[in-house]
């Protein structure tokens, strides 16, 4: 049985059982409205439980008893017995209904609109009166339930054994409607107790039932019948008591903080071991041996027992929304399909219950905000019912929740609208934000963008109250939305908070622990090595697989460097972390190994310390901090939003807006020049003393090669210096370092040459962050350095700057991009740049037309070979060249490019393949 | 000054917890903590530093698996810190949380005679009337009688 359901009934057990109780206690006691208070509470729990769980029959039964108790508690009703023997009456009913949901798992089929017709009489005056019911027992179906109250009432105050009576009474039309299912009444037949009974009412009840229904009223002979079967009846009660309480003993209701308290005397336990274990290590044989292992197997089952003690699948965070999104389509008149993936998804239960009310909140937000009236939807294009999906999954030691919709999307531009309203930003600084960095700020404190308040969601409590929740147990969130397609947001939380693998480092003679989870990887840098510490503008950086990391070192953030001197040892380690948006690294010492330690919470003395999540106790019983990516990422969020803003730039927006990473520089008579980051592999300083002459080049020993290099006047090196800024280039294989006066910043900006340059080793002039700036032809300097032939062939097709042809490029990969655009801008075309085959086609239908199409083919969603066959089979783009790339040379796939339609195939990394392909392409055009 | 002192015996009798107090000294100054509230006298051991903590916290140590934030007495109370780190800890609970206090040396357990109660002078300095709100005439010293949930709430809100 589903545990959701198996939990309520044993909640809904004991309740009544309080109930029985309390209104015995009532009766007593008519005007003591605590009493009836909590009876009130009780009843409405179990029907606001039975709506949720969508047991429908029980929640009618409850409603009507419910409101009936209302007007006992706001003095409208007088506590009558006869009342309370109705009352008790439908507590009954609610009883034998949980006792058939236990036993088969479903809500048994049944009348009950007699009991509620009875209650509500109660309410209604106009109808007629409890006590003269007994005289038509005869005249209306309606009134014979009735009967059953009045006659319950001839044996005044409602006691054990007149309830007893009633459940008899009761049980005729329970059991007569049951038995209209077979399987239920299959279910109940082993469940009686002596088998000459069961087999004689079950074949009887049958035919009766069936006539029941066909009179459409309950039998005018009721009493015969009852006692007929009210032998059966009576054998079914104890046994259905019996197993009432059996779920009620085998789940035990247990206050968390005596689980929460075995939870730390077991972390205390398994710290005992380990300790143990660390004393005993390099004794091979010993006689503590066998018992120590058995000691080391029983906590670690111990461990996992009281682990799953917390554990829950998720689902039961989840069991309220259906309803919720059922409630809301309703109100709203949307069509709304929820999709939950992965119910049984399990973690703990601590935090399950603090997840709850953000997954509700934002599953109101798709319904709300996020899906549209269904005439919207089918205006634009899409199926009229709306989609929302909740998908929960493990993903290393996280839970993985994402929320999408197929909604309209976040609108960017009332969130810039409201950033600048409610003076967040200047309207400035808000236009220059990314679409994607727009996204993030529905996350800022008391930031709704509802426009109308509905009485659904939008009252008060934003996403920020959500992100606050998320972060407060170590998860993060992100919201990824696209106008018109959608919005998803992603949660991810740790499975549990008590107990995490985390690595332990070093730095300044002091350790601490980092989470494993957030830790990507670890890389050693040291001088020479592959990977070394490089600064900009003296923020320490990374180069690592193309891509720059921002440094931080772990003494400074804490201030526990031993010396001042920030560009000290080289030989560290970092710690690649990573956290929400961003990636980063953290400078450290030393590495250890990884641990499993109990995060205990830091002392409310020291709770203020934002770079702490917590501290441990280690095996060997030392006490150390354990750190908060979290709290150190917002540390690094300064050099971060510098580096990361190109990641951000390609992610939001549809259509690239071309602007790249631009490495800044000071060239030989100090102009200033860029060149695209992704070009340069390294930034190194090179001493005068280590530079060698041969050859009529200059020559620096270089990670174990020698490494020409040039300057950009070509003339020797400045000797009035001890050391050179240099800038690593690499081209298929071979290096080249090209030497400048200064090494400026990094910025991010579009290179649009407006002044194409006369001068060798420059494309042209653009105005890049504001200044007037050379932009670097680096294939001049790879030819000069690596001494390749035509050196001035990349300018072959420069000369006519206006009325450029068009291009359109598609590759998913942004370093490609940017690669491949500079190449094209100077063979002279007008690059367009997308990032998927979707924003491609968009442009196709935006009315867009290009000379030429260069696309990647392995593409995550529609790949290069969808590309093509879309483009083929369309009008608008047939004629157009369309040249692939790919990084896989197989004959397979040049074979099916050519099939899908492509004129070409080129080699990925193969430029000059790219640029001799596009000519031949453009002069079989022009012929 | 006699009203005060009667308002503050007062306040003592009804407080059953402080009848007995350990003497313990801080730089020159003798102090009374609650025998009721010690859980642990501990010899001088490794404290764990934090960095980043407020000056006032030593750092922490591990007591039987608890970990337990020392407070730095001597910094508190704007003493010279101490020559050297052998200071003696005084473990007590509050809020279901561990706190060490390190002091110099400690002395005997005293009962309080209310009679020798009084009131804090005004004329101490802040830190010092936060961590004390009572002086107990004792022979020739004057014993200050630590508050320990105030001072632990205001190094809290630092």
């Amino acid at each position: 049985m589903d545990d959701l359901l198996q939990e309520f009934i044993a909640e809904a057990t004991e309740n009544l059982a309080v109930i029985d109780q309390e209104l015995v206690r009532l009766e007593q006691h008519p005007n003591d409205t605590e009493i009836l208070g909590n009876i009130f509470r009780l009843v409405h729990t179990v029907k606001g439980t039975c709506g949720f769980l969508g047991l429908s029959r029980l929640e009618k039964v409850a409603h009507s008893g419910e409101n009936v108790l209302g007007k006992f508690r706001d003095g409208e009703l007088e506590v009558t017995p006869d009342a309370v023997t109705v009352i008790l009456e439908c507590i009954d009913r609610i009883r034998e209904i949980l006792g058939a949901l236990e036993e088969s798992g479903n809500e048994p089929a049944g009348d009950d609109s007699a009991l509620i017709t009875s209650l509500d009489q109660l309410i209604e005056p106009a109808a007629p009166a409890p006590a003269k019911a007994a005289e038509a027992p005869k005249a209306e179906n309606k009134e014979a339930p009735t009967n059953n109250g009045m006659a319950v009432n001839e044996f005044g105050a409602p006691i054990a054994a007149e309830m007893l009576a009633e459940l008899e009474a009761a049980g005729v039309d329970l059991d007569a409607d049951e038995s209209d299912e077979p399987e239920h009444a299959n279910d109940a037949e082993p469940d009686r107790a002596e088998p000459d009974v069961s087999d004689e009412p079950s074949p009887s009840s049958l035919p009766e039932s069936s006539s029941v229904d066909d009179a459409g009223f309950p039998p005018a002979d009721g009493n015969a019948s009852g006692e007929d079967k009210g032998s059966g009846q009576k054998a079914i009660e104890p046994a259905a008591q019996k197993r009432e309480s059996a779920v009620a003993a085998s789940s035990l209701r247990i206050n968390v903080d005596v689980l929460e308290n075995l939870m730390t005397l077991v972390s205390e336990l398994v710290l005992a071991r380990n300790q143990l274990l660390q004393m005993v290590r390099g004794y091979d044989d010993h006689e503590f041996a066998v018992p120590l292992q058995l000691l080391s197997h029983i906590t670690t089952d111990l461990q996992e027992g009281v682990m799953q003690t917390r554990m829950q699948p998720i689902g039961n965070a989840w069991s309220k929304l259906p309803r919720i999104v059922r409630d809301l389509s309703v109100a709203s008149g949307k069509k709304i399909d929820l999709v939950m993936d992965g119910a049984e998804t399990e973690l703990d239960r601590q935090i399950l219950d603090l997840i709850k009310d953000p997954l509700t909140h934002m599953v109101r937000n798709s319904a709300d905000h996020g899906l549209e009236d269904p005439g919207q939807r089918l205006a634009a294009g899409k199926p009229e019912t709306g989609k929302i999906r909740l998908n929960a999954f493990h993903e290393g030691g996280h839970i993985i929740i994402e929320i999408s919709d197929d909604g309209r999307g976040l609108n960017t531009d009332r969130i810039r609208a409201k950033i600048v309203e409610k003076e967040i930003l200047s309207e400035a600084a808000a236009a220059a934000l990314s679409d994607q960095q727009v996204q993030q700020y529905i996350f800022h404190p008391g930031f709704s963008t509802a426009e109308k308040i509905t009485n659904v969601s939008g009252r008060g409590v934003g996403m920020d109250v959500v992100r606050t929740n998320i972060e407060q147990i170590n998860g993060s969130i992100d919201l990824r939305s696209v106008k018109g397609e959608g919005t998803t947001v992603t949660i991810k939380i740790p499975l549990t908070l008590a107990i995490i693998s985390a690595l332990l480092v070093k730095s300044a003679s002091e350790r601490f622990a980092i989470p494993q989870f957030s830790v990507i990887e670890l890389v050693r840098t040291a001088p020479n090595s592959e990977h070394q510490i490089e600064y900009i503008n003296k923020n320490a950086v990374l180069h690592l697989r193309n891509q720059l990391l921002p440094l931080i070192r772990l003494d400074n953030l804490l201030g526990i460097a031993e010396t001042g001197d920030e560009t000290r040892s080289e030989d560290a380690f970092v710690v690649v972390t990573k956290t929400g948006n961003s990636t980063f690294g953290i400078v450290v010492d030393q590495v250890f190994d990884t641990e499993e330690i109990v995060v205990k919470p830091t002392s409310p003395v020291l709770r203020g310390i934002r770079q702490f999540s917590g501290n441990t106790i280690l095996g060997d019983g030392s006490v150390i901090m354990i750190l908060d990516p979290n709290g150190i990422a917002a540390e690094v969020g300064e050099i971060q939003a510098k580096l990361n803003s190109k990641a951000d730039g390609s992610r939001g927006t549809n259509v690239d807006d071309k602007k790249v990473p631009l490495l800044l520089f000071k060239g030989d008579s100090n102009e200033p020049m860029a060149v695209p980051l992704v070009l340069v592999a390294r930034l190194e300083d090179i001493a005068n003393k280590d530079v060698e002459h041969s050859g009529g080049f200059d020559l620096v020993q270089y990670r174990g090669t020698l490494m020409p290099l040039v300057t950009m006047s070509g003339n020797g090196l400045p000797q009035d210096r001890e050391s050179h800024p240099v800038l690593v280039f690499s081209d298929r294989g071979r290096q080249f370092g090209l030497v400048v006066n200064e090494v400026v910043d990094i910025v991010e900006d579009k290179i649009d040459i407006e002044m194409p340059s006369s001068r060798d080793g420059t494309l042209g002039s653009a105005v890049i962050n504001g200044h007037a700036t050379n932009v670097l032809d680096s294939e001049y300097y790879i030819h000069k350095a690596l001494g390749d032939a035509h050196v001035n062939g990349s300018k072959a097709l420069n000369a006519n700057i206006t009325g450029r042809p068009k291009t359109l490029l598609v590759d998913d990969s942004s370093f490609f991009r940017s690669l491949i655009s500079p190449l094209l801008s100077v063979e002279g075309w007008d690059v367009t740049s997308v990032s998927s085959v979707k924003d491609a086609l968009a442009l196709r239908d935006a009315g867009e037309q290009y000379e030429l199409i260069i696309s990647d083919l392995d593409m995550p969603e529609l790949d290069g070979f969808d590309f093509a066959s879309s483009v083929r089979n369309d009008e608008r783009w047939k004629g157009t060249p369309l040249i692939a790339l790919s990084a896989q040379n197989g004959s397979q796939n040049i074979e099916r490019a050519h099939t899908v339609g492509f004129t070409d195939y080129v080699a990925k990394n193969d430029r000059e393949g790219l640029l001799h392909s596009i000519r031949s392409i453009m002069s079989n055009q022009a012929a | 000054m006699q009203a005060t002192s009667t308002a503050v015996v007062q306040h003592l009798a009804e407080d059953a917890d402080v009848q007995q107090i350990l003497t313990t000294t801080v730089g020159d100054q003798v102090f009374g903590i609650q025998v009721l509230s010690i859980q642990d006298i501990l010899q001088p051991r490794n404290v764990a530093h934090v960095p980043k903590a407020p000056a006032d916290i030593a750092g922490l140590i591990n007591l039987r698996g608890r970990i337990v934030t020392v407070i730095d007495l001597r910094h508190w109370l704007g003493f010279d810190p101490a020559e050297v780190q052998q200071q003696m800890h005084i473990v007590v609970e509050h809020d279901n949380e561990l706190y060490s206090f390190l002091v110099d040396s400690v002395g005997d357990v005293i009962a309080v005679d209310r009679a020798a109660v009084e009131g804090v002078p005004p004329n101490l300095p802040e830190q010092w009337r936060t961590i004390s709100k009572n002086v107990l005439r004792e022979e020739k010293d004057l014993v200050l009688i630590v508050d320990v949930s105030v001072l632990i709430a205001a190094l809290a809100n630092n």
